[in-house]
């Protein structure tokens, strides 16, 4: 009896066995050509065009649209027009979930380009890279997107904990400073940029003395400006999201406090100038994308930004747009270099034969391997000068 | 002794925004019973019309704050007439849902306002940057303004209510609006006044909180702080609205600076929850006995 089940299961299990590995090809084809055909590449993009990073998201989707539509008016990439689909996620990782789900499994997008948002790109990396689909240049300075190194993963962007470790370093080493606190938000995001200091700090056998976090949405930092003001620190180090980081540094003046601030890469944007006023001044930052101000007047740019201003009313696009345009001029790029018969496979080819390769659009010059899926890993030191942030070093 | 103070400063003009609008979801709460949660969104609306009066139509600041609070009083009032009058009758849950969909369709309306949109904007006011000092005590002049503003609409108020015969009316209507009706008194016209004052306490905090957290289609947000505030002060008491807010102001100060991390936001949560194992109407709450 038992051998005779036993018989039958060895049976199925070779049945199953068969059915299972003849699938994996087949789902591994599909995948390889799913959102291509003769004359379109379809692409997915999730990003916060409601929520509380909607100011990124939607000038974000700005930037993606008009490098799209430039290259589709131009005749596309080998014949191909690409068109691409947002979803919006509200920031809220439940609704990015589904979000993915739809643009992978009913709209069978070829990659997604561009997802917004650290907590976003956490929880939908495993479902895209899983289903064998591409995760091109999530807006989100995320180490666990390039390390260890994922086939179908490639980011633009050195994580937050490698920008504040290169920054921390600078202000020990450079600019003598030897106090440090930290100000960061409760998350993800503010996580990566403390441990980041830790780090830097950590061969010189230096300590934070003190830090203090917050919750997203908040509007009140006088007690956590008060500890580090006690502790006497001689810089403090953000881990904190635009507004927030403007209304710091709006505290930082209130309290009549002359420390030195540097701030991580999501405010080491123009907009944190224009929220917080002359209280900006001489503020640092790191961002491994060049703030617009700096990049407005360059031939290239000012032709894309004369472009948006006649559609948009006169007016300059938001900081945000340089990202939304850079990865989809990477993957353009990348696309172009595959050649006619573009598949996962060829694209990620031709993305690891990137060496040097400038956009010269505000983001350093890009390179990829084998072995290493983010495509830089220096960031621009700036300070705010004059109303302005200017850069005085590239750290690496 | 001047850090804690100075801690108890910075709570205190915090507390007194979160007070404004639990003033808000007090009074119409007191006068009509509806919950409105919808108070955040109004606040959020007051900084959005200041913003376009001082720094789109280059208004001076007092003359534009004047103004947002006007418009968005006159929004309260005609939400009111249009929306809340029909549903007198209706369950009091009913009308809560209400006003959460209210709250969510002003957000969304703000976002889809071309100047406004989901951007965030600054609100320079002709005190920022300014810091006053008083004997080792570091007082920003915007916390000045706030703290001298929301006492002086708090005494307003209270005067307001006290010793005119519309707060007569108005304290009427909260006691018994049938009585109220048979006696004369005009009490749909009263409900729009009170959703009127409601969301200009909203809108006041608004102008305020702008300069010091900026303007942005979250900001309803504190609305949710706003509501301990009130809870605490026995939700249908004046000053009690007032007093709460100071107290999860000057706490979530004190807890911030005193306490490890992460205790600061569920400070004021704690302080609601011990308040109310001791006083279960709050602070100020009067028994909701009837004679029969």
């Amino acid at each position: 009896m038992f051998k005779t089940l036993r018989a039958m299961d060895a049976g199925c299990l070779t049945i199953i066995a068969g059915l299972a590995f003849g699938a994996i090809p087949a789902a591994a084809t599909a995948a390889e050509n799913q959102g291509i055909t003769k004359d379109e590449i379809l692409l997915g993009s999730v990003l916060d065009l409601s929520g509380p990073v909607a100011s990124i998201g939607v000038p974000v989707r700005e930037g993606q649209d008009m490098a799209i539509q430039a290259v589709n008016d131009a005749g596309g990439i080998h014949g191909r027009k690409i068109r691409i689909i947002y979803s919006d996620s509200g920031y809220d990782p439940k609704k990015a979930i589904i979000a993915t789900q739809k643009l992978l499994n009913d709209d069978h997008v070829f990659a997604f380009v561009g997802q917004l948002g650290a907590a976003i790109v956490h929880v939908t990396m495993p479902l895209i890279i899983n289903k064998g689909t591409l995760l091109l240049f999530p807006n989100a300075p995320l180490e666990e997107v390039y390390e260890p190194t994922k086939p179908l993963a490639f980011t633009a962007q050195p994580a937050y904990n490698v920008q504040a470790r290169l920054a921390a370093t600078y202000a020990y080493k450079t600019l003598g400073k030897r106090k440090f606190c930290a100000f960061y938000q409760d998350d993800d995001s503010g996580e990566q940029v403390l441990r980041g200091i830790q780090e830097g700090l950590d061969p010189f056998g230096a300590k934070l003395v003190e830090k203090t976090s917050y919750k997203r949405g908040a509007t009140d930092f006088s007690s956590q400006f008060a500890r580090m003001k006690q502790a006497d620190c001689d810089i403090v180090m953000f881990g904190a999201v635009v507004r927030e980081a403007a209304a710091a540094v709006l505290e930082r003046q209130k309290i009549g406090w002359n420390v030195d601030v540097l701030v991580s890469q999501p405010s080491a944007t123009d907009t944190v100038i224009r929220l917080a006023g002359g209280a900006a001044e001489g503020v640092l930052g790191v961002n491994q994308m060049l703030p617009l101000e700096m990049v407005k007047d360059q031939p290239n740019v000012e032709k894309v930004f004369k472009a948006y201003a006649d559609e948009h009313g006169g007016r300059l696009p938001d900081p945000a747009f340089l990202y939304g345009y850079n990865f989809a001029m990477l993957f353009i790029e990348a696309a172009r270099r595959a050649g006619p018969d573009l598949t996962t496979q060829s694209l990620i080819k031709a993305l690891e034969e990137f060496r040097d390769v400038d956009l010269s659009f505000g983001m350093a010059p890009m390179t990829f391997t084998a072995t290493q899926h983010v495509g830089s890993l220096s960031t621009n030191l700036l300070k705010v000068s004059n109303g302005r942030w200017t850069r005085i070093d590239v750290l690496k | 002794m001047i850090i804690f103070l100075q801690q108890v400063v910075s709570g205190a003009a915090v507390g007194l925004v979160y007070a404004l609008v639990a003033l808000g979801f007090v009074m119409i709460h007191k006068s009509t019973q509806v919950f409105n949660f919808a108070l955040g969104e109004l606040m959020m609306l007051g900084a959005f019309c200041a913003y376009t009066f001082i720094v789109l139509f280059a208004l001076p600041f007092w003359i534009g704050g004047i103004l947002a609070i006007l418009s968005v009083a006159l929004f309260g009032a005609v939400l009111d007439r249009v929306l809340l009058r029909r549903m007198i009758g209706n369950k009091p849950f009913t009308i809560f849902m209400l006003t959460v969909g209210i709250g969510f369709c002003i957000r969304a309306i703000v976002m889809l306002v071309p100047q406004w949109g989901t951007d965030t904007y600054s609100l320079p006011s002709p005190l920022q940057g300014k810091v006053l000092s008083f004997g080792g005590l570091i007082v920003s002049a915007d916390h000045l303004a706030i703290l001298l503003t929301a006492s002086a609409i708090a005494a307003a108020l209270y005067v307001f209510f006290q010793y005119t015969r519309l707060g007569l009316a108005m304290r009427a209507i909260s006691q018994n609006p049938l009585s109220a009706s048979y006696l004369g008194v005009r009490v749909d016209t009263l409900f729009s006044i009170v959703w009127a004052l409601g969301a200009a306490g909203a809108a006041l905090a608004g102008v305020m909180l702008a300069p010091i957290s900026f303007v942005h289609a979250d900001m309803g947000q504190i609305g949710l702080k706003a509501i301990p505030a009130a809870v605490l002060g026995g939700f249908d008491s004046l000053p009690g609205a007032i007093v709460g807010g100071l107290v999860i102001g000057i706490v979530e100060a004190l807890a911030g600076f005193y306490c490890p991390e992460g205790v600061k936001d569920v400070a004021a949560y704690i302080v609601l929850l011990v308040v109310l194992a001791v006083k279960p109407r709050g602070l100020f709450g009067q028994p909701d006995a009837k004679k029969v």
